[in-house]
């Protein structure tokens, strides 16, 4: 009978023993891992452009595996790992991919970049920066993964202060129905609401916010262009000298102006939401000008009002990755909900495929207690991400806020 | 050496007199204590500034520590609630007040320190301050040369002692019974022996 149970017990052990990760094939199964390190690069937004270059750095110097350092060997800079044992931790950057950002030019140009019917960025991407969410037909090739959320904040300047409007008041302004600040209870003058660029993340976040209504003739373009203004800097706005082409006349009264752009940015850089007067490229510059909040539906951005979501002019702030390369589906690129076990992400095996699938885990993974920590630091990965989205204004996604994250990650996720 | 102020008791300080040009000259924080019993819902505070640069932002924050720590580098990305932080115009007379939510327990950002004790299921560093701060900074969310620190205690609420009513009432009818046992057998024996 002893000897029996004893006879089981082994079984058993072995049965175990055979699921251990230290069976797992060479390299890491299921893993983006392939022993190489690879260069992959991101390229779209303009909102998101310094957030991702922390993130990059970060994980750029991630612990993973050691490394052939032999000065004249043809694999130095590759993992040393001659067998199916790690020689490292799996939950860093195993096989010291290097990620790195190329200039913005846009949400839609950095997604579209992804699609199989796409024109390639200049360098050629890998994965996109995206200030809006991706749409159905992107989607059909894309994934996205919200890390961050952001406000758009309204603002006017100078001695414009205290101002607070409302949805319907911004889009009365817009659709040049109202154009008076005497109609919102302000000091009289007219109101000179500000375009943007159409294929910025932050154009299409604040009309999708409005309805998408079509913008009125009052609403102001630089003089000679055809497209608004880059987003997230004033300084064109107050260069303008409106369409008299002069100077400190009612047409480019910076008081009277009306813009949005990224809370994050606005909160972080003084340099790009402030100017002085007629801005500097003009030759008559004035004194400094300051942006003012404006309170929208009662309630003005901050940090905490973007991070527990009762802002009215939310968005969320997305890494997108083509389908192949990582999904939170089990069968990466095809249709359905995501059917992720706990944080997993799915897609490519190797090359630079792979290096995104495991950079989105490491971007996406749920606490502290699965994230690798900084070997150099000490900081938890988990805790080194929410700084690096702080230092730029954003928020994480609140984890205490319903349906903001998908189950399974601490990043809100878009598929086909 | 930079030297930080920090109200001893903020729900009446006064400051007067800066290191800078911009410094404030009077800010408060009301109340000033708060009831702590782990993770608890935000409590609203009132925070009131005065003799600020006008039409500029005010940021207001939670923080673990103020600027006086001998040794430390105060940092405000990781000794402040970044989840948290307001940000109002001083207004046109640089003065004003705000309302603003005072979190008790674990910091919503993750970032493993509480005012007050916080939940004992979240993973967490052991960083529990029972005195936590409400910085004041302006212009820049990082202008660490005219910040300013007003203390918040999270202290224990009151304990009510619960009574051991399993323990208790056992004992009491043991009291009793025992009580009156004794009495009916002392009336026999006098019953007896008259």
């Amino acid at each position: 009978m002893n000897k029996k149970i004893l006879l089981g017990a082994i079984a058993a052990v072995g049965c175990f023993a055979s699921l251990t990760p230290t069976a797992k094939a060479d390299p890491p199964a299921g893993s983006g891992w392939d022993k190489t390190p690879d260069i992959a690069v991101g390229g779209g937004s303009d909102t998101t452009y310094l957030v991702s270059q922390r993130l990059e750095v970060l994980y750029n110097g991630a612990p993973g595996c050691a490394i052939t350092s032999g000065t004249t060997s043809v694999n130095k800079g590759k993992c040393s790992d001659t067998g199916a044992a790690l020689t490292g931790i799996a939950n860093g950057n195993y096989d010291h991919d290097v990620l790195v950002s190329a200039a913005a030019t846009g949400s839609s140009a950095g997604v579209n970049a992804l699609l199989s019917t796409g024109v390639q960025y200049n360098p050629a991407i890998d994965f996109a920066r995206s200030s809006r969410p991706i749409s159905p037909t992107e989607a059909i090739d894309t994934t996205a993964w919200g890390f961050a959320r952001d406000g758009i904040a309204v603002i006017t300047f100078g001695t414009r202060t205290g101002v607070s409007l409302t949805k319907q008041d911004l889009i009365d302004i817009y659709t040049c129905a109202k154009t008076d600040w005497s109609q919102f209870g302000q000091p009289a003058g007219v109101i000179i609401p500000w375009d943007m660029n159409t294929a910025s993340g932050t154009y299409a976040s604040f009309r999708t916010f409005l309805g998408n209504p079509v913008f009125g003739t009052c609403v102001r373009k630089q003089v000679g262009a055809t497209n608004g203004p880059f987003e997230n800097d004033v300084k064109p706005l107050l260069d303008d000298k409106g369409p008299d082409l002069a100077y400190n006349t009612p047409d480019d009264d910076e008081n009277n102006y009306l813009w949005w752009m990224s809370f994050g940015n606005w909160v972080k850089y003084p340099f790009t939401k402030n100017g002085v007067i007629n801005g500097t490229t003009g030759g008559s510059p004035g004194a400094p000008i300051e942006s003012q909040l404006v309170t929208v539906d009662g309630a003005f951005p901050s940090g905490g009002s973007i991070f527990n979501s009762t802002y009215s002019i939310m968005r969320t702030l997305y890494h997108v990755t083509r389908d192949s390369d990582a999904d939170c589906r089990q069968t990466p690129n095809t249709p359905g909900p995501c059917d992720n076990l706990t944080n997993a992400v799915y897609g490519s095996t190797l090359g630079k495929g792979g290096a995104v699938r495991e950079f989105t885990q490491w971007l996406c993974r749920s606490t502290a207690a699965v994230q690798a920590t900084n070997s150099v630091t000490g900081q938890n990965y988990r805790n080194a991400i929410i700084d690096a989205v702080n230092a730029e204004g954003f928020q994480v996604l609140s984890s205490t806020v319903a349906g903001l994250r998908t189950p399974g990650y601490s990043c809100s996720v878009t598929t086909e | 050496m930079r030297f930080k102020r920090t109200a001893t008791v903020a729900g009446t300080a006064l400051l007067i007199g800066g290191f800078g040009t911009a410094a404030m000259a009077a800010g408060s924080v009301t109340p000033n204590d708060i009831p702590a019993s782990g993770n608890a819902a935000a409590r609203t505070v009132t925070v009131a500034w005065s003799g600020l640069p006008i039409n500029t932002t005010v940021f207001i924050e939670q923080c673990n520590r103020d600027g006086n720590g001998v040794g430390v580098v105060f940092t405000p990305l990781s000794d402040c609630s970044q989840a948290t932080y307001s940000n109002p115009s001083t207004g046109p007379t640089g003065s004003g007040s705000a309302q603003f939510e005072l979190f008790s327990g674990d910091d919503p950002n993750e970032s493993g320190w509480s005012c007050g004790p916080g939940s004992t299921s979240a993973p967490s560093t052991g960083l529990v301050y029972s005195t936590c701060y409400v910085r004041l900074s302006t212009g820049v969310q990082s202008n660490v040369a005219t910040d300013e620190f007003y203390p918040v205690t999270f202290s224990s609420e009151p304990v009510v002692p619960e009574s051991p009513l399993n323990v208790l009432l056992p004992l009491s009818a043991v009291a009793v019974l025992g009580g009156g046992a004794y009495l009916i057998n002392r009336n026999r024996k006098l019953n007896v022996a008259a």
